[in-house]
């Protein structure tokens, strides 16, 4: 078990170092001279010579490298060009607030996404599932500015029961603030919902049609006994990971979301960071991103192994 | 009793059978259609006239029957030729990626070992970056433009198709007729592509429908978001961020109908997809 | 039946069974009837696909959701299964009805320890909480799994599939039904292991007084577990009767070709050739509207074709449904009873020595094989025989050059040294050394044609062009004795059979002089296998070919044979002429693989206890001393024995004099 752990943690740190490198290469390398860029194309050669050599942009690569990495790890992402201001600074408020929307998201879909998946696999063939499966596949596929537009209109305009901008009023209370987070979390429901439902869906399935469970309905335990005890237990573990795996999803929607119903979130940010080219901003959303995509994977594996006895026990002893 | 083996006829009939595969390929065909012979459809040029301005932003009538939009031009029109941007692009991506990700996969899992390790970690630091930001990303480093989103998409994709395309090869390798082929000294070239290669096509055509219908969603939200494609091109994804700031002056129609064009495009390709995929894997 | 006869308890009548394919309802059970009496062992035994298992889910009532009971009825102790209400039927399951399947591996809930799923069948039965602990471990202990305290408290992946398959025993046996129901409880456990099952489900059965439904593909298994026997065929129920009389004097024309196709002890391949069941099984569904055995019955008339004969009552309370039952045991052979004749040589052909493998596994190493030494003549048969684990398909690995030894491990050809890797090796021995595979499915692209298959082969092991190995594809095809029609078919035309047949040719493509069977008619039904191992024989004897022959099949070993090696945790532990190793005196391990064959020898059964040691730990001293049943003392534990030539062409590894060995077998019996 704890050989696991420690392997899973170093797995996790390596892909965390591979992906510091590619938003290195993204955000350094691929944008090309960055004292060109800063002082645009009329400024004389020796001009840009003295800004890169101000920026240490005119150092090797690695060194470069190792530097953003190093002040990384101690917490400096460097200054917006932009914002005039620390990257960290920006990305710790940015990140609070879209920890709420995604919260509000995850709430409302995971059980409603396990119930519809479930519900659908034991009406395996029948007219409720045809209509979960068809109707959640739908919603996955439709992008949430779309969606959203939708919701705008009828929630927001027609009805008027929703703000048609997420971010509430200073200093508003608890509800408020789950309030205005409603209407922009459902896009994301609608595009998590089909996913999570369609691999809870074939997982129970699998675990109906497996043999175990038809020892235990041979048995004579009762059906309900059967699907919580055989089905539900088996079925629902592998879900965990593909839940956290969505995360990288939902932060992706983020953008969309929080530019669409103009909130202040990661995404948002990393939006006007990536339009106004803005690199060490940029490079520090993605890499946050990056950081929080892998730690809840790493949290789900965890939970996973924890809860599996393949794994916690171990093989034959 | 023994496992049936799909052959083609049976998968035919699955997908015969399969009503909702009906209706999403009804749709995607009338997209398809209206990407190509729009111009003949469209009852005004797209484009637009210097003399819309005149016209703009005016409701639903039986001069306009969808509305027209900011600068006057005719919403029905840029509806029925906005479907041919997303579509080129997003096939382009996918075909991209999709014979990438094949030779990729193909490589990686049958050599095994430390490339696949390798590659299976860059792999995942890839995967932790949701496409949308690995794509404006890219496109901010490089500039907006149609093929930069084309390129991005498909190299995106390529890891993807070949983590797929990898499981079916290693799943390929235990079975004995390519220890069989070892056996005859053929090139590990031979074995890959013609002893493996065309018994993992099921999965890569189930991979590219299901894809496709990602590139697609991930197209209108770059477009939506202002990146990457022509602004005078018609495009769905354009016309609702250039749009919605209105919808609180009550004028909807230039975002509604491009918003429920887009809905149907991407239900139709993935109803589609989802047929395909049940028809191959059953 | 006498009318005095008590009623009873499983009445099965009529039966029908319906599956659903595509949109039509096919016909899988076609009016089947038996019963099964109080304390009796019924036994269903047919080839796959013939609805053995489909009439034990009606039973017990989950049929898979495409099928349904279209007619006929099946009755419990006189009540009728097929219209219970979901509560009537969970009480039957609880107290009257227990089923042990197939697969012990996939049989338990893999998140649930051992002991709270047993605990259930005995919290269904009504058992106070406070009593079921006990009652747990008691249930364990009766299935004689060693330390049940320990068990209880395990996941099933952490035990053996034989462990297993005791524990679902045990459930099984736990609310003393009054019918269990087995459904190929050993088919894929090892022989020894299988041994030990039968014999629990003997005891048990005697025990606590049950009838069972026994089904099984093994004429051999069903012969020694059962009282009646009944024979399916396509869904129909071909004979019927006490299992002695079906065996030993069979009425039904199928019945005669399935015991005919089966190798027996007494006779060799070189005394006759196995006869054969023609034809193929007809297709699920099919409309027949004579006897479904008419197209492959040598003896069938006009009559047999149109009209379908019933199950008829024959002397001797037995039932057969033939027009001509009494014909039946003068059928003619399929195929001449005169084997092939064969070259003799004694030419060493291959000679392994001090070959060793170990892996690497988690950084630990595991011996898989450790300085075997091995002849392999020209043109003969050895035979590799032991439990998985033992070693049998790495040392074939190793030969092929798939895996390439430990250092100092030597390999020659006809006197040279072969290549370690099959790519370093030149295409004259690449073309020598040759495999047929266990599962023929695996064995063959299926995207690819049966001329492309052999043809491909032959074009590279004999270095010619289209045109030449277009033709010898076609002599191969004729060789393996099938007709051009199959030239440009696809693996999924083709039967199992037909399938190993192509895989046969592509080893022959290049003029063999050693062919490395592995398996090869295991997941082959018994008449196919004849014709199988009928068509090695008859290719060794044309083309003076060698096979190392792996097989846990020791009846097929026996017949085909004419030496065997013993393995045992990578160590050779017997090497000799067949005849010599099994009429003995035998290594203990050979002599407990012997006694685990249900059908060679009746009598006491030596036990082996405990499971093969892992090889990346293997024990001290000898390797088999800890399962040992004629142990001798201290120096088993310390000292590992050598392999010792005792006579000539005969080695054995064991520290008991070989007389001695022979005086302790012979006390048995």
């Amino acid at each position: 078990m704890s050989r696991y752990v420690l392997r899973r943690i170093g797995l996790a740190l390596i892909t965390l170092l591979l992906l510091s490198m590619l938003v290195f290469i993204g955000t350094q390398l691929l944008p090309g001279d960055v004292a060109r860029r800063v002082l645009g194309p009329f400024a004389t050669a020796e001009a840009v010579e003295a800004l890169n050599a101000r920026l240490g942009t005119d150092r090797p690569l690695v060194v470069q490298y190792v530097d953003w990495v190093g002040s990384a790890l101690q917490g400096d992402l460097g200054q917006s060009i932009t914002f005039s201001r620390p990257v960290t600074e920006l990305l710790g408020r940015a990140l609070v607030n879209s920890a709420k929307l995604a919260t509000v998201a995850f709430v409302i879909v995971v059980p409603l996404a396990l119930a519809g998946g479930v519900v659908a696999a034991l009406r395996r063939g029948k007219l409720t599932d045809r209509i979960i499966t068809v109707g959640g596949l739908s919603a996955t596929v439709i992008p949430e500015f779309v969606s959203g537009i939708v919701l705008i209109i009828v929630f927001a305009i027609i009805l008027d029961w929703f703000p048609s901008t997420a971010t509430p009023p200073e200093g508003a209370g608890f509800l408020t603030q789950v309030h205005s987070l409603i209407l922009p979390a459902i896009p994301l429901v609608l595009v998590l919902f089909g996913y999570i439902a369609r691999i809870t869906r074939a997982g129970v399935i699998e675990a109906i049609d497996a043999d175990y469970t038809r020892t235990a309905i041979l048995k004579g335990l009762p059906r309900g006994r059967v699907i919580r005890r055989d089905v539900l237990r088996n079925a629902l573990l592998p879900t965990i990971a593909v839940i956290a795996s969505q995360v990288g999803y939902l932060i992706g929607g983020l953008v969309v979301v929080e530019v669409l119903f103009s909130y202040q979130g990661i995404g948002r940010l990393i939006f006007d960071a990536s339009q106004k080219k803005d690199f060490p901003l940029l490079a520090g959303g993605v890499l946050v991103i990056g950081v929080a995509f892998q730690v809840s994977m790493l949290l789900a594996d965890l939970a996973y192994s924890w809860l599996n006895p393949r794994i916690r026990v171990g093989a034959k002893s | 009793m023994t496992v049936p083996t799909t052959s083609r006829v049976q998968r035919w009939h699955v997908i015969r059978r399969s009503p909702t595969f009906w209706v999403g390929a009804a749709i995607t065909l009338v997209w398809v259609l209206s990407a190509i012979f729009g111009d003949l459809l469209t009852p005004y040029d797209p484009l637009g006239t210097p003399q819309d301005v005149l016209n703009r932003l005016q409701p639903p009538s039986a001069a306009n029957w969808f509305g027209t939009d900011e600068l006057g031009r005719d919403v029905l029109s840029r509806v029925i030729v906005g479907a041919r941007q997303v579509l080129t692009v997003s096939l382009a991506a996918t075909v991209i990626g999709t014979i990438l990700g094949t030779a990729l996969g193909l490589v990686v899992g049958y050599y095994g070992g430390l490339v696949d390790d390798i590659i299976g970690r860059i792999l995942d630091a890839f995967l932790s970056i949701p496409l949308v930001i690995t794509a404006m990303l890219a496109l901010a480093a490089l500039g907006p433009n149609t093929f930069g989103v084309i390129l991005v998409i498909g190299l995106v994709f390529t890891p993807l198709i070949a983590k797929t395309v990898r499981a079916a090869v290693l799943a390929e390798r235990q079975l004995d007729y390519v220890t069989a082929a070892q056996l005859l000294k053929e090139s590990s070239f031979y074995i890959l592509f013609v002893e493996i290669f065309p018994n993992v096509t099921n999965v890569i055509i189930v991979e590219f429908t299901v894809r496709l219908g990602y590139a697609i969603f991930t197209v209108l939200a770059l477009s939506f978001l202002g990146f990457g494609l022509e602004p005078s091109i018609p495009d769905w994804g354009l016309a609702i961020s250039q749009h919605y700031q209105y919808l609180t002056g009550n004028i909807w129609w230039p975002v509604l109908f491009p918003a429920l064009a887009i809905a149907s495009l991407v239900v139709g390709i993935n109803l589609v997809a989802d047929g395909i995929a049940q028809a191959f894997e059953n | 039946m006498s009318e005095a006869a008590p009623k009873p308890i499983l009445e099965v009548e009529n039966l029908g069974i319906d599956y659903k394919i595509g949109t039509e309802w096919k016909t899988a059970i076609r009016d089947v009837s038996f019963t099964i009496d109080r304390q009796e062992t019924f036994g269903l035994v047919g080839e796959s696909g013939c609805g053995k298992t489909t009439v034990a889910m009606a039973i017990m009532h989950y049929l898979p959701r495409n099928g349904r009971v279209s007619s006929g009825s099946i009755r419990l102790a006189g009540r009728d299964l097929v219209d219970l209400s979901p509560n009537e039927l969970r009480d039957v399951r609880v107290n009257q009805i227990s089923m042990v399947y197939q697969n012990p591996s996939t049989a338990l809930n893999p998140s649930i320890r051992i002991g709270a799923q047993v605990a259930d069948v005995f919290e269904l039965m009504g058992v106070p909480k406070d009593e079921r602990s006990q009652r747990v471990i008691d249930i364990l202990a009766k299935v004689q799994i060693a330390d049940p305290a320990r068990v209880v408290g395990r996941y099933p992946h952490q035990l053996s599939g034989g462990m297993l398959q005791r524990v679902v025993i045990a459930m099984a046996i736990a609310s003393e039904p009054t019918l269990l129901v087995l459904d190929e409880p050993t088919t894929g456990l090892d022989a020894t292991v299988e041994a030990e099952v039968l014999d629990l489900v003997s005891n048990l059965r005697d025990d606590i007084g049950t009838s069972v439904l026994y089904i099984s593909h093994s004429l051999a298994v069903i012969r020694r577990m059962c009282d009646r026997v009944g024979v399916l065929y396509a869904g129909r129920l071909m004979a019927e009767g006490a299992a002695e009389a079906v065996f030993t004097d069979p009425r039904h024309p199928y019945t005669v070709g399935l015991l005919r196709s089966l190798p027996s002890s007494e006779i060799g391949r070189d005394e006759a050739t196995l006869d054969t069941i023609p034809g193929f099984l007809p297709p699920l569904g099919a409309d027949i509207k004579g006897c479904v055995y008419a197209d492959r019955c040598a003896i069938a008339e006009d009559i047999c074709r149109d009209v379908e004969p019933d199950l008829k009552p024959l002397t001797g309370n037995r039932f057969s449904r033939c027009h001509f039952p009494d014909r039946a045991p003068d059928l003619p052979r399929a195929v001449a009873a005169e084997p092939p004749v064969r070259q003799t040589e004694t030419e060493p052909l291959v000679e392994i020595s001090n070959v060793s493998k170990t892996f690497i596994q988690d950084g630990h190493p595991v011996y898989a094989l450790n300085g075997i030494d091995l002849t392999i003549h020209v043109g003969e048969t050895v035979a590799l025989v032991g439990e998985s684990g033992s070693g049998k398909t790495t040392l074939a690995k190793v030969l092929l050059g798939i895996d390439a030894p430990d250092e100092g491990s030597v390999i020659t050809l006809s006197g040279e040294e072969l290549a370690a890797e099959v790519r370093d090796r030149g295409q004259e021995d690449v073309g020598a050394v040759q495999m047929v595979f266990q599962n023929p499915d695996s064995a063959l692209n299926r995207r690819h044609s049966v001329r492309r298959i052999i043809g491909r082969a032959v074009r590279l092991l004999r270095g010619v062009g289209r045109k030449p190995s277009d033709e010898r594809t076609r002599d191969l095809l004729a060789e393996v004795r099938m007709g051009m029609e199959y030239y440009n078919a696809k693996p999924r035309h083709l039967s199992g059979g037909l399938k190993q047949r192509v895989a046969i040719a592509r080893a022959f493509a290049g003029s063999p002089a050693l062919v490395v069977c592995d398996e090869p008619t295991s997941a082959l039904d018994v008449s196919v296998q004849a014709a199988i191992i009928n068509l090695l024989a008859e290719l060794q004897a044309e083309e003076n070919v060698a096979y190392l022959f792996i097989s846990h099949d020791l009846n097929v070993v026996r017949y085909l044979a004419d030496r065997v090696a013993v393995m045992y945790l990578g160590r050779l532990m017997e090497v000799g002429p067949a005849k010599r190793v099994f009429g003995g005196p035998h290594h203990p391990y050979t002599e407990a693989l012997l006694s685990a064959a249900p059908d060679l020898q009746e009598g006491a059964r030596i036990r082996l206890e405990g499971e093969i040691p892992s090889a990346s730990e293997p024990p001290p001293g000898c390797m088999f001393q800890t399962r040992c049943p004629r142990k001798i003392g201290e120096i088993c534990e310390t000292i590992e024995p050598d392999l010792v030539e005792t006579e000539a062409g005969y080695s054995i590894r064991c520290h008991i004099p070989v007389a001695e060995l022979g005086r302790l077998q012979a006390t048995r019996v």
